[in-house]
């Protein structure tokens, strides 16, 4: 079976809004996935403003942030790119955060940090969950307000 | 030293030195040869949202140092057991 991630920016926003109600719940019972809930609801927020950037629409300026990345990442959906023998692959939601939308890059690596600490780790004893509901919320609102919109940096003058 | 071991204690002395050995309680990596991804613990001393958030911004450089070579990911820890893998054969760093 193939299962297919969710692929446009109203479907995004409806599971992110599911993802955030869950975290919601497991957080008022103390629950540790919470904070997945939480990075999850941020990931398809975040899917939800790559797929209507329009900085996907200009190859010029989307390569000023990385010259291999295409028009059609804005539809990734892994974490991020693989890596290895100098070749790096696509680039992940991770990545692009990263570099397009750098007011909430903390915020979204610390969420999907504590994420992978519950999943493969040890849990949250090293983070704050309140700090990772504040995070969220900070992310959420950008997308809510249509704020995540990214700038192309300015080139380098001599 | 094989390669893979080279990187990942390369990795980890990197990352002390940018988040600073007065600032740690310990860190660990550990290295997945064949999936070429990395995993950072982080044991902060001050265990401050604030301290973590300045951590998350220097891990941002590891991960753009390293970028051809390895994908990193990390986490914050309240203690690093470098016990835990001393059975395992992976490459790995420890600092404490």
């Amino acid at each position: 079976m193939t299962v297919s991630s969710v692929r446009t920016p109203m479907a995004c926003l409806e599971r992110a809004i599911a993802f955030q109600q869950d975290a919601e719940q497991l957080s008022a019972i103390g629950n540790q996935w919470s904070a997945v809930a939480y990075f999850y609801a941020a990931f398809h927020a975040v899917r939800s403003a790559l797929m209507v950037d329009p900085i996907f629409n200009s190859p010029e300026r989307l390569a000023l942030f990385d010259p291999n990345w295409r028009r059609e990442d804005r539809q990734n959906d892994h974490h991020q790119a693989r890596r290895g023998n100098g070749i790096v692959g696509a680039p992940g939601v991770s990545d692009l955060v990263k570099a397009l939308y750098p007011e909430i890059a903390i915020e979204y690596a610390q969420l999907h940090s504590a994420s992978v600490s519950v999943r493969y780790g040890l849990g949250l004893a090293g983070y704050d969950q309140a700090a990772l509901k504040r995070g969220y919320e900070k992310i959420a609102g950008a997308v809510k307000r249509n704020e995540l919109v990214a700038t192309a940096p300015q080139p380098h003058r001599g | 030293m094989n390669e893979f071991q080279a990187l990942t204690t390369a990795i980890g002395e990197y990352t002390v030195d940018l988040l600073g050995k007065e600032k740690l309680n310990g860190l660990q990596v550990i290295l997945n040869p064949r999936e070429l991804s990395g995993f950072v613990s982080i044991a902060l001393r001050d265990r401050s949202d604030e301290a973590q958030r300045a951590a998350i911004v220097e891990m941002f450089d590891v991960e753009r140092v390293y970028a051809d070579e390895v994908a990193i990911s990390f986490v914050f820890v309240d203690q690093i057991d470098v016990t835990a893998d001393e059975t395992a054969s992976v490459p790995q760093y420890s600092f404490a």
